[in-house]
C-alpha cells in the first residue's frame, strides 16, 4: 500500500469513525501508533519510551479526530501531532536521561544466521550515537523524510515551517551524520552503501 | 534494497530501516482504544457551564479560599521536622504491599504507560484455577526489560518482561500456590512478539532473600531470569558448562539461556545454562561485597566434570521448514562420563509418545540411554542429562528418535542425531 492509497483509505476509516464504528476506531488508533511510534523510535533511544509517546499521539488524535476537517490529510494530522509530542520527550530527556534502557544488546549471543539481526543492531546503535549530536528538528525532519518518505512540503507542515527549512535542515543533518564515524563505520557493511 | 522516492542516501535509508519496521504491539493499541473509550464513558452528559453567583456568593467562596490556605498552613507547620516519607510508597499501593515495595525499589518508580501493557491473559490465567486464583495488583507491574530474541531460528524478534505482584484470592476453592498465607507473590511474567507468554509461580516477599528467589527461572523465550531485591548490583551464576554474569537492572537478573562462541570455521559452540545445570549463585552489593551465595566452590559436586567434547545434532534429511537441531556435550571426571543434550524446533510430545536417547552404530546395535522427561512442549525444546555407559566407546552415534510406545524398541524414527566423540 502506498502513502496516497493509504490516505485514501484513512479517510474512509475517519469517516467510518465518525459514524461510530467501533472497528474504525481500532484500525485509526493502530495506523496512528504505527506512524508514531516509527518517528519517535527512530529518534528516540528506547523503544519503550518510542510506545509511550506512539501512545500518546494516538490518543491525541482520537480524541480530537472531530476537529480533523479533510480525512485524507489523516497522515499528515498524525505526523504533526508525533512532532509535537516528540519534541517534549526530546525536552524531558535533557534533563534526565532516563533509567530504564533496553536490555536488546544482552549476552553476546552472536549467530552465524543472525546477520540481519545484527544489521539492525548495528544500524541501531549508529543511528543513536549519531542523531544524539543533532538539533531536535534536524531529527525529526530525518526521520519523516528517511523513515516515512515524506517530501519537503509533507514535512515542512508537520513541523510548522517552511519547505526551505526543511530543505536546510535535511542538508545540515546528513552533513553532521555523514562525518559521524560510527554510520561510516555501518556504511560499509550495508550493500550498496 | 529498493529505494523509495524521495530517499536519496542509501547508508541513511539502511540505516534507519529498523525504525521502518517497528510495529504496534496489539496490546498498546488495546491500551489506546482503553484510554479513551474510558474517558469517553467518564466526561459524558457532563457539560461545563459557568455557575451564577452573586454577592453572596463571591463572600462565601472567599470566606471558603482564606479557611483552606489556614489549613494548608497548618499542615506544613505540624509537619515540620517529620521524616520524609518513603518515595512512591504513596495512597495508591494496597497497605499490605508497602514492606514489598521498600524491598524492590523498580515499585518505586511511578507507572508508565508501558508498564500497563502486561496483556489481559496473564491476569486471565492467574485468576483461573490453574492459576492459583490469585489476582494481579495493577499499580504494581512494572515493564522490567525488552530484549531481542537472538538465539537462531527464535521465531519472534522481542521479548518483554515485566515484574508483577499478585495478591492471593479471598476464599480460595484450590489452595494458591504456595500458600494464601504467605501473602502476596511476587512474579515475573514475559510476552513475546507473537503474543505467546507465560509467568513464574512467584515467590513470597519473606523468601526474596533466600536461595529460592537465587535461583533464576528459564522463560521460553530463551533467557534466565530472576528477582533480586534492593542493594544486589551484581549476580553471578555457575553452570556446569560455564559462568554467567546476567545483566542486573530493575531488580531483576536476566542472560540468555544459551551462549554461542565461535569455534573457527563458521562453527559455533553452544553451551545450554540453564537452571537445572545451576550449581551456584553469588549476589554482590555495591562495593563488591557478598551478599548472598550459595553452592559455590568446593561444594560444587560438578567441580570435578571437564567438557570432554561437543556434538552437533542435526536432522538424517534436512528438512526446510522449522530445521530442528540441537546439541550434545560429553562431560568426563576421571574414568565416568555425562552427557547433556539440549535441542530446539522439536514436535511437541502428544499422549502416547515420547523422545528418546540412543547410542547407535547400527540399527541392530543399539543402546537406550533413556526416554526424556519432561515431554517437549509447544516450544519445540527438549533439555535432558545423564551418564554415560562405560562401553560407550562401542557406539559411533547419539540419536534421538520419536517413540510411541513405552517398550525400549528402537522405532527408527530417528529426529536427530550426530556423531559420538568422547575425548
Amino acid at each position: 500500500m502506498n502513502a496516497s492509497e493509504g490516505s485514501a483509505l484513512a479517510g474512509v476509516q475517519v469517516r467510518a469513525f465518525r459514524e461510530g464504528d467501533a472497528a474504525a476506531a481500532d484500525w485509526l488508533a493502530r495506523r496512528a501508533c504505527r506512524l508514531a511510534l516509527r518517528t519517535s523510535g527512530a529518534i528516540l533511544r528506547s523503544r519503550e519510551q518510542a510506545g509511550d509517546v506512539a501512545q500518546d499521539v494516538a490518543v491525541d488524535v482520537l480524541r480530537s479526530l472531530v476537529r480533523l476537517r479533510d480525512p485524507e490529510a489523516f497522515d499528515a494530522w498524525v505526523h504533526r501531532i508525533t512532532v509535537r509530542h516528540a519534541l517534549r520527550a526530546l525536552g524531558r530527556r535533557q534533563g534526565r536521561e532516563r533509567a530504564e534502557t533496553t536490555l536488546e544488546a544482552l549476552g553476546g549471543a552472536a549467530s552465524a544466521d543472525a546477520r540481519d539481526l545484527d544489521l539492525v543492531l548495528a544500524a541501531r546503535d549508529a543511528l543513536s550515537s549519531g542523531l544524539s549530536k543533532l538539533p531536535a528538528k534536524q531529527r525529526l525532519a530525518l526521520a519523516l523524510r528517511y523513515v516515512h518518505d515524506r517530501s519537503d512540503e509533507e514535512i515542512a507542515a508537520a513541523l510548522g515551517c517552511r519547505p526551505g527549512s526543511v530543505h536546510a535542515l535535511l542538508s545540515r543533518g546528513r552533513a553532521a551524520l555523514r562525518n559521524d564515524q560510527s554510520l561510516v563505520q555501518f556504511s560499509r557493511a550495508v550493500p550498496g552503501g | 534494497m529498493t529505494m523509495s522516492q524521495h530517499q536519496d542516501d542509501p547508508v541513511l535509508a539502511a540505516a534507519f530501516a529498523p525504525a521502518r519496521r517497528l510495529e504496534p504491539t496489539d496490546a498498546e493499541v488495546a491500551a489506546v482504544v482503553e484510554r479513551v473509550v474510558r474517558r469517553r464513558t467518564t466526561l459524558r452528559g457532563r457539560r461545563w457551564r459557568w455557575p451564577r453567583v452573586g454577592v453572596g456568593g463571591v463572600l462565601s467562596a472567599l470566606g471558603a479560599t482564606v479557611a483552606v490556605a489556614v489549613a494548608a498552613l497548618a499542615i506544613v507547620l505540624a509537619g515540620h521536622g517529620r521524616p520524609p516519607s518513603q518515595p512512591g510508597a504513596s495512597g495508591n499501593v494496597p497497605a499490605a504491599a508497602r514492606r514489598l515495595v521498600s524491598m524492590l525499589g523498580v515499585l518505586r518508580r511511578p507507572q508508565t504507560a508501558a508498564d500497563r501493557t502486561l496483556p489481559a491473559s496473564v491476569a486471565r490465567i492467574l485468576a483461573s484455577p490453574a492459576g492459583g486464583g490469585r489476582r494481579i495488583v495493577p499499580q504494581l507491574t512494572r515493564l522490567v526489560a525488552t530484549v531481542a530474541n537472538r538465539p537462531p531460528g527464535g521465531p519472534t524478534p522481542q521479548v518483554r518482561f515485566f515484574l508483577i505482584v499478585t495478591a492471593p484470592a479471598t476464599a480460595p476453592k484450590n489452595p494458591p500456590k504456595p500458600s494464601p498465607a504467605l501473602g502476596d507473590l511476587v512474579s515475573i511474567a514475559w510476552e513475546d512478539s507473537a503474543g505467546r507468554g507465560g509467568f513464574d509461580a512467584g515467590l513470597p516477599m519473606a523468601w526474596l532473600h533466600t536461595k529460592a528467589a537465587m535461583r533464576p527461572q528459564i522463560t521460553e523465550a530463551g533467557y534466565n531470569i530472576g528477582i533480586v531485591p534492593n542493594g544486589v548490583t551484581r549476580v553471578r551464576w555457575s553452570f556446569v558448562g560455564g559462568t554467567v554474569n546476567p545483566t542486573v537492572q530493575h531488580n531483576v537478573a536476566l542472560a540468555p539461556s544459551m551462549r554461542y562462541t565461535p569455534a573457527g570455521n563458521g562453527v559455533q559452540k553452544v553451551t545450554a545454562l540453564e537452571p537445572k545445570y545451576l550449581h551456584g549463585v553469588t549476589w554482590y552489593g555495591p562495593h563488591g561485597q557478598v551478599i548472598s551465595s550459595f553452592g559455590a566452590g568446593s561444594a560444587n559436586p560438578f567441580a570435578a566434570w571437564k567438557l570432554a567434547s561437543q556434538i552437533n545434532l542435526r536432522q538424517p534429511t534436512p528438512t526446510p521448514a522449522n530445521k530442528p537441531a540441537g546439541i550434545a556435550a560429553v562431560y568426563k571426571d576421571g574414568t565416568r562420563r555425562a552427557i547433556t543434550v539440549t535441542a530446539r524446533g522439536l514436535a511437541a510430545n502428544k499422549t502416547g509418545n515420547a523422545y528418546a536417547i540412543w547410542l547407535y552404530k547400527s540399527p541392530s546395535q543399539r543402546k537406550l540411554l533413556g526416554f526424556v522427561n519432561p515431554a517437549v512442549g509447544k516450544n519445540g525444546r527438549l533439555s535432558t542429562a545423564g551418564s554415560l555407559p562405560r562401553d560407550a566407546g562401542n557406539y559411533t552415534h547419539i540419536a534421538i528418535t520419536l517413540q510411541d510406545h513405552a517398550s525400549p524398541r528402537f522405532s527408527g524414527k530417528i529426529v536427530l542425531e550426530g556423531t559420538l566423540t568422547l575425548r
